[in-house]
């Protein structure tokens, strides 16, 4: 080879050389990515039905199981049962108007028949680190004309335990684990809805979305929940 | 075919609940115009019921075969439109999305045995009801499935738990209390928010207690479901809509309505005898089933399974052992034994009416068939033309016990057998129905015999 070729092949490489060391930190190869959550979240169910006060006392988050529940004594008095077709008029029976905590006898012990409106989603990290979840929005949509209905407010995150109960939950997905969480989710402005469905129309019986957009760490993703049915408070649908 | 044999065949018939209204147009399958064989077999092969082999062959399809599950919704969901077929066909077997997603929830549980005890430590302590160990035998999926049956809470019940520290509201809404001291189908729970409660599970409405004996499968015709809310709000204070007490009020014993939308529509509470001869579950005939073959088993599972975990809120799903579990038990449900009718002239002539006349529909081995137009019918419609569950089609009733089964027709307004086959029934001025006075339209095949020929049918009714 001629000395003027190697000269020439000689200036090419210093630059590459260079480029190599890097900018005077001697021979370290560069650092390893920051390891990152990867989540990818999906709605697992929802059910519109009542928004019910939370219980007293429960702890906005921690880990501490929810409190023991104390079953109410049986009833003093006895009264007896009217006939059934005197149920329905019958001036036993209390009627709606104020909130119901607040009508119930002085002498009872029971809570207010009430079930709660909630949402599950499922979060799988298959990353190398914890991430941080938070709910930015919670949209109810018209399934059959994509309608946006209005929003509908989140609250009380809980997480799965493997011992059979919902916890509360500080919304950190741990590296390389599932989540799966549950959110107690407030009524939506139904008169709102009814409007923007074009007048009166029956709720009960048309099919809805849940549109959630939520960030993993800052970065945000939205995801769609399967079709669901506004739930009647009075039946037992089996 | 005989009488005898067809009271054995029939011992493998009936279905759990039924359903309801409208708002787009339901799309039915298949309606049952068919000519019927004389002697009441299945009209097709495929419509043959499962023997216990082929059923427990089902086994790992259903627990370990996702695309397998989902092909047998998808062919037992006959209008895909209603709101049952919609929530489902969007929920259930997505993988990614939906039900699938939700964690299994295995429950500790205790019967309930008197007011409830005010220490929980004992609850908490015990076992969860499946051991988690997942069975290999008939015998031992059957044992797995009563346990369901019984202990898997399908939701908090707070009006059953009222009733049971009232024991005059109990006894009054047919709350029973067994010979071992428990209350079939009312059970003490850990619920999945930490707390104990009172829950329901499948056997409230679904077993009774005859001479303190529990006779599971057997409608709770005297559970009185409107009537234990209702104490609840009158005892306690806690308001309720004017329009929803009165709907409760109407239900009455052995009725309720279990649909999702604001129909009123409320059923008869079924037998689950026989249930492996059922062309359809629900009295809507919301899902195909016999004619399925061998997602037939899958498709009751399914139903079990979806209805748990919706009945608890879709907050968690059951084990899908326990749902299989549970189906295998439900068809093993029998009614409980009796001595052999005997044999008469008048039971003879009875069954000669009944395939002349009857058989045309009540054309399988449990005395079901395939579903009938609502239209041709002429029953009630609500309920197969409804948003929820509509079909379009009623399935006929499975008669197996048929005589024990009353009240009659889908919605129970119909009193007695006598009452089924007057004609009188179908005029104004009709006061006998069970739902109070009025005519009740429907169902007139039997109301053109004379009267002697309708004794005789119900003498040969009263052998099945």
């Amino acid at each position: 080879m001629p000395a003027k070729l190697y000269a020439v092949l000689l200036a090419l490489s210093l630059p590459a050389c260079a480029a190599h060391e890097g900018p005077a930190t001697g021979d370290k190869p560069p650092p390893p990515p920051e390891p990152r959550a990867e989540i990818r979240a999906s709605i697992a169910s929802v059910q519109l039905i009542q928004d019910c006060p939370d219980p007293p006392g429960e702890a906005a988050l921690s880990n501490a199981p929810a409190g023991p529940y104390t079953p109410p004594p049986p009833a003093a008095a006895a009264a007896p049962m009217p006939a059934m077709e005197e149920r329905a008029a019958s001036a036993d029976i209390p009627q709606p108007g104020s909130p119901a905590a607040a009508r119930m006898r002085p002498d009872s012990n029971w809570s207010p028949p009430c079930t709660q409106s909630t949402m599950q989603i499922f979060l799988p990290n298959t990353g190398e680190a914890a991430g941080q979840v938070r709910v930015l929005s919670v949209r109810l949509v018209d399934a059959n004309t994509k309608r946006d209905l209005g929003a509908i407010v989140p609250r009380k995150p809980h997480q799965w335990q493997p011992q059979g109960a919902y916890q509360p939950w500080n919304e950190q997905v741990a590296a390389k684990t599932n989540v799966n969480a549950t959110y107690r989710l407030a009524e939506p402005d139904w008169s709102q809805a009814t409007v923007t469905l074009g007048g009166p129309t029956d709720l009960y019986s048309r099919p809805f979305l849940l549109e959630v957009q939520l960030s993993v760490d800052g970065v945000a993703q939205t995801i769609r929940s399967p079709e669901f049915v506004r739930q009647q408070v009075h039946i037992v649908v089996t | 075919m005989s009488r005898r044999s067809l009271a054995i065949a029939l011992a493998a018939a009936c279905d759990p609940a039924p359903a309801a209204p409208p708002a787009t147009e339901p799309v039915p399958k298949a309606i049952s115009t068919a000519p019927v064989p004389e002697d009441m077999s299945p009209p097709t092969a495929s419509a043959a019921p499962l023997d216990d082999a082929r059923l427990l062959a089902q086994t790992d399809r259903y627990l370990g075969d996702p695309a397998a599950r989902r092909r047998a919704l998808e062919r037992s969901l006959r209008n895909p439109t209603n709101l049952y077929s919609r929530t489902r066909l969007g929920s259930y077997g997505r993988g990614e999305l939906g039900w699938d997603l939700l964690p299994a929830w295995n429950p500790r549980v205790q019967p309930v045995t008197g007011p409830p005890p005010t220490d929980d430590s004992q609850l908490r302590g015990g076992p969860q009801l499946w051991d988690g160990q997942r069975p290999t035998t008939l015998a031992q999926w059957q044992d797995l499935g009563r346990r369901v049956f019984f202990l898997y809470p399908l939701r908090p019940e707070i009006f059953a738990e009222h009733a049971l520290a009232r024991p005059d509201v109990a006894r009054a809404i047919g709350l029973h209390v067994a010979a071992d001291g428990t209350s079939p189908g009312v059970v003490r729970f850990v619920d999945i928010d930490g707390s104990a409660r009172v829950g329901i599970t499948c056997a409230l409405c679904h077993s009774t207690l005859e001479a303190g004996v529990v006779v599971p499968g057997r409608a709770r015709r005297d559970l009185d479901y409107g009537g234990m809310r209702l104490a609840y709000h009158r005892d306690t204070g806690a308001p309720v809509d004017p329009e929803l007490a009165r709907r409760m009020a109407t239900w009455g014993p052995g009725r309720a309505d279990i649909t999702e939308d604001d129909d009123e529509d409320p059923v008869a509470i079924p037998d689950l005898w026989g249930l492996r001869s059922h062309a359809a579950l629900t009295q809507a005939a919301t899902l195909e089933h016999a004619t399925l073959g061998d997602d037939a088993p899958l498709a009751l599972a399914i139903r079990q399974e979806t209805q748990i975990l919706h009945a608890n809120g879709e907050r968690t799903r059951p084990p899908r052992e326990l749902a299989w579990a549970l189906a295998l038990y439900l068809y093993s449900l029998t009614p409980p034994a009796r001595p052999a009718p005997e044999q008469t002239a008048a039971i003879d002539r009875g069954q000669a009416t009944f395939r002349r006349d009857c058989s045309h529909c009540h054309s399988d081995p449990g005395g079901g068939g395939p579903p009938i137009a609502a239209a041709d019918i002429g029953t009630d419609p609500a309920l197969a033309g409804g948003t929820s569950r509509g079909t379009g089609l009623y399935r006929p009733a499975p008669l197996l016990r048929v005589a024990e089964a009353a009240p009659y027709l889908h919605d129970g307004t119909v009193a007695a057998l006598p009452d089924l086959f007057d004609p009188d029934r179908l005029r104004p001025g009709y006061t006998r129905g069970a739902r109070g006075p009025g005519p009740i339209a429907g169902h007139t095949p039997g109301t053109e015999l004379s009267p002697a020929e309708r004794d005789d049918l119900i003498a040969y009714l009263h052998t099945l």
